[in-house]
């Protein structure tokens, strides 16, 4: 060990003889701070419209109400068919925005919460007004727990639902869940008869 | 004899000593975090699918902008070649985002100047991929050094034979000094009679810029030979040189330093290291021995002789072959410096908005340090293309308005109808220089931007008013203790008798509005303002319904999100997702709605505002957009002719757009023949969604006497027989709605306050 200690002794002072030029700069390095986690609690915001629904047009002079159809609770999510039929001209196709939920569903299987919930957003950013994937969102906030962004998620939806009534309940049905988990239990009813009124 | 033995024994305690201390500082540094990296700031990646309104003059933009290069064989990331007709090959770099990893793949995209028709790639039609987002800025600490960290793997063999054979040879043998480096450089000093070669190893030119300053003194040759020794025991080969290739200083970009090979590849050729060429990766080489005096840009054909001379030196150590080194020889430096990578931030005005958001949740030292990747939700190609419209426009309005060139100033902001993000701001004419902005700083009165917020509040009243209820255009006179009557006028100083409420907001009449906002009540109006996103205190005074409140551009964007999107207000967020320099996520902006007023008024708000394009004061944006589009928008005019206003949306987008003078004096222009005409020349670039409101829940559509056309109207409440009666004489009871719990009697039975108390 001396011996090699020595040896790089001499080494050194030969070396600084060679001498060799160019200059570098030194950074401090900071300390890492961790800020800003997902979930900025928000407001709870009520009212809706609620009642019925739709559209109609009368012969002139005469002004009518048509109250929508009942709905029928027996149909399921939209799924590709109902996302063609809404799908204009220049915009995604229907594989684009289904291959996404697919992602979306497998991640939430597998209990991937948040990266179901970005798969969402980029759906979303591929279909901003597809109230499907808003609901599918929501549904996600909901099981992580953020209710208060599930419940404007879910109205949203229904916002953007149009005649889409099995839609419009499912959201109804969220929210009553939400409501639920709040220890709001009149609220939950509430939505539950919006639910069941379509 | 023991003196002697004791004496060394000292001598060696103090050198352990010394050395412990030394390793001390070398081990801190080598292991703790060895850079100040500045957070590096992105665009939204570009997402191509079937459908998307892309166009192959945007993807061709996008694709340039990256850096990929047009080739004949498209073989490797990085590369593309356009192919007759409409497609465009593509071989993608792959990028790990947030949400998952995108590998490199090479595709074929159909597009043509519509959008995108399909993306075949190796294994069949695929539905969705994004290409890399684009980097638009960095956030830099006060001195300003610039680095895109590698890894070792991430090193081309060939550049490191080329470094090594020029600055090191036996750096795989030596112990962190060299013997023969040194008598090589010895010997070449003394036959030259003064310093011509250094003896320094990789790690100690390594050791000099991490710790040491470079004074030339006996103690620092000293320091610097023990902490190589001390490096090169502790650390690999590999380590050592992974971060030499990382700090070493290979140029300067104004005020910006360049450190590492990563950067030095995007900023001479805007492409990542691995992508480099032969000659590219000898010329980064060649810059080690002095950048400022190979600067290949001021001094090209120094450059180039060393760069040719690392090219036969690859050669001559077998690292390529020599047609290699002569092939490549003949090539030109091929720099790639685009304006864009001139070290400043490629679109200030948007990077000032992504700095203060920043600023709310991270500290300062944080931002410039940890080598944050910061991914935004700026649209490069809607942000370009706001610009060229406003600087444009601006100077089509002077032309032809005879105006002093440059008088004018403007701000536009685009952000996304539903999602909240904001997709371009641009802050003046010059919109690539940092200045003014006029989209976040400029705080300007907004005219009849209030009024749509005013019919807002209305309209959330269905039992009392509807799109047709007839309001009153007569004067009006507002007689208020200590101060002046007030009397507006409408703009075009007449009146006009009985309007319905839709045809007051189309065609922005002052009495009217005045008249409505006073019924509503002042504070009503004033709350409405603020559910609909107006966080800045104001004073509610009557005033206030003609626009005596000032907002700036980016405000305005937001009040006019909430009323496009239903009423559902999504915070305006310009970062999507921050992660750490391991990819690791810190924190993500979520999309978030809040239920900011009903849906209902806000859809039937949004009719009004489609005909205030169709048949009221922004008639003349069919210039610019085809009818079909159903855009809806507000002019915005102030007194004097100050300020020109008109905010307005598509399908997709909510725009803003305001021009006037900075010295605040009267610019001659109404909001329809200044801002309309920026908003219609920047919209018109930007291929926008038609708007298609979509019939909500309790919104019927019905006819009535008042109008030939049938309207929607809320919460099923449809005006029948008195449908077209005046606010006054529903007052007096001369006429009562036979829908079910929608008299205004009953209300007022049930405690409702009058909302027709003219104070």
């Amino acid at each position: 060990m001396m011996h090699r200690m020595l040896l790089i002794l001499g080494l050194i002072l030969l070396q600084t003889l060679a001498l060799t030029g160019c200059g570098g700069s030194a950074t401090r390095p900071a300390p890492v701070t961790d800020s800003a986690v997902e979930g900025a609690g928000q407001q709870e915001q009520q009212a809706q419209t609620f009642g019925y629904v739709d559209s109609g047009f009368s012969g002139f002079g005469q002004a009518q109400v048509y109250a929508s159809q009942s709905p029928n609770p027996q149909r399921a999510l939209p799924q590709e068919a109902e996302l063609k039929e809404r799908a204009p001209a220049n915009e995604p196709s229907s594989n684009t925005v289904l291959a996404l939920m697919q992602t979306a569903e497998g991640q939430e299987q597998a209990g991937n919460l948040a990266g179901a919930a970005a798969t969402l957003e980029r759906a979303l950013r591929v279909q901003p007004r597809n109230a499907v994937l808003w609901y599918q969102l929501a549904n996600v906030r909901f099981k992580q727990g953020q209710y208060a962004r599930a419940n404007s998620l879910a109205g949203k939806s229904n916002a953007l639902a149009g005649s889409n009534p099995s839609l419009r309940r499912n959201n109804w049905l969220l929210i009553a869940k939400i409501k639920r988990a709040q220890g709001d239990e009149y609220g939950a009813r509430e939505a539950e008869i919006k639910a069941r009124e379509g | 004899m023991t003196r002697l033995f004791f004496v060394g024994l000292l001598f060696a305690a103090i050198l352990g000593a010394y050395m412990h201390h030394l390793n001390g500082i070398v081990r801190v540094k080598f292991e703790g975090k060895r850079w100040a990296v500045p957070a590096h700031v992105f665009a939204r990646p570009l997402e191509i699918f079937p459908g998307s309104a892309v166009t192959r003059a945007q993807l061709l933009a996008e694709i340039n902008e990256l850096g990929y290069r047009p080739v004949q064989q498209v073989d490797s990331p990085g590369t593309y070649a356009e192919r007759e007709g409409k497609g465009i090959s593509l071989h993608s770099r792959g990028f790990s985002y947030w949400d998952g990893v995108d590998p490199p793949r090479l595709v074929e995209i159909d597009a043509d100047d519509k959008g995108v028709k399909a993306i075949r790639g190796a294994q069949g039609n695929l539905d969705l991929m994004r290409l890399e987002p684009v980097q638009i800025g960095s956030i830099y600490p006060a001195h300003r050094e610039d680095r895109v960290l590698l890894r070792y793997e991430d090193l081309p063999p060939t550049l490191i034979g080329a470094l090594l054979a020029a600055e090191d040879r036996d750096y795989f043998d030596h112990f962190g000094i060299s013997l023969k480096g040194i008598s090589r450089a010895m010997l070449a000093n003394l036959k030259a009679g003064r310093t011509v070669q250094g003896g320094s190893t990789l790690t100690q030119q390594l050791v000099k810029n991490f710790f040491l300053t470079s004074e030339r003194s006996l103690k620092r040759k000293l320091n610097e030979a023990l902490m190589a020794i001390l490096i090169d025991y502790f650390y690999t080969k590999e380590d050592i040189l992974q971060a030499y290739a990382n700090e070493i200083y290979l140029g300067q970009d104004g005020q910006r330093a360049i450190h590492g090979f990563g950067l030095a590849a995007r900023f001479y050729f805007n492409r990542p290291l691995p992508e480099l060429s032969l000659k590219d990766q000898a010329l980064l080489v060649a810059l080690i021995r002095g950048p400022s005096h190979y600067n290949p840009v001021r001094n090209p054909e120094r450059a180039r002789e060393r760069r040719d001379l690392i090219l036969d030196l690859m050669a001559s150590h077998g690292i390529i072959q020599p047609d290699q080194a002569e092939a490549s020889k003949r090539e030109p430096l091929g720099l790639e410096i685009s304006r864009h990578t001139t070290g400043g931030n490629k679109f200030p005005a948007f990077m000032d908005l992504v700095s203060r958001q920043l600023s709310r949740d991270y500290h300062e030292e944080d931002l410039n340090s940890e080598g944050l990747r910061i991914y935004t939700t700026l649209d490069p190609w809607v942000q370009s293309q706001a610009q060229e419209a406003l600087a444009q426009q601006l100077a089509e309005i002077e032309k032809q308005r005879r105006k002093t060139p440059g008088t004018l100033e403007g701000a536009l902001v685009v952000v996304g109808r539903d999602s909240g993000e904001v997709q371009a701001v641009v802050g003046g004419r010059q919109a690539a220089f940092e200045g003014f902005n006029r989209a976040l700083d400029s705080v300007r009165s907004i005219g009849s931007l209030i009024k749509p917020p005013i019919y807002l509040t209305a309209l959330s009243m269905p039992e009392l008013y509807s799109l047709v209820t007839p309001l009153s255009d007569e004067p009006y006179t507002l007689k208020q203790r200590g101060a002046p009557d007030w009397s507006p006028q409408n703009y075009d100083g007449k009146t006009h008798g009985n309007p319905m409420l839709y045809e007051a907001l189309a065609k922005s009449y002052n009495l009217a509005t005045v008249r409505l906002g006073m019924q509503l009540g002042v504070g009503h109006v004033a709350e409405t303002l603020r559910a609909l996103g107006v966080g800045r205190s104001f004073n509610e005074l009557p005033s206030m319904l003609l626009g005596a409140i000032s907002l700036t551009p980016l405000e305005v964007a937001q009040v006019y999100q909430t009323m496009a999107s239903g009423g559902y207000r999504t915070p305006l967020r310009t970062i999507r997702e921050v992660l750490n320099q391991e990819g690791k996520p810190l924190s993500r902006y979520p999309l978030d709605v809040q239920q900011s007023v009903r849906p209902a008024p806000a859809y039937l708000t949004s009719v009004a505002m489609q005909r205030v394009v169709s048949e009221g004061t922004a008639t003349s944006l069919r210039k610019w957009l085809p009818r079909e589009l159903g855009i809806a928008g507000k002019t915005g005019t102030t007194d004097e002719l100050r300020d020109s206003w008109f905010a307005g949306f598509s399908g997709d987008k909510v725009m803003v757009a305001w021009v006037g003078r900075d010295d605040n004096k009267p610019s001659g222009l109404t909001g329809a023949s200044g801002a309309l005409q920026v908003w219609g020349n920047a919209m018109s670039r930007m291929a926008p969604e038609p708007l298609d409101l979509i019939p909500l829940e309790g919104v019927v559509f019905a006819q009535t006497p008042c109008t030939s056309m049938a309207m929607p109207f809320a919460d099923n409440i449809v005006p029948t027989e008195g449908g077209c009666a005046t606010a006054d004489e529903w007052l007096n009871g001369e006429w009562l709605p036979d829908q079910e719990g929608a008299a205004p009697a009953s209300r007022n039975n049930n405690g409702w306050k009058n909302p027709w108390e003219i104070p």
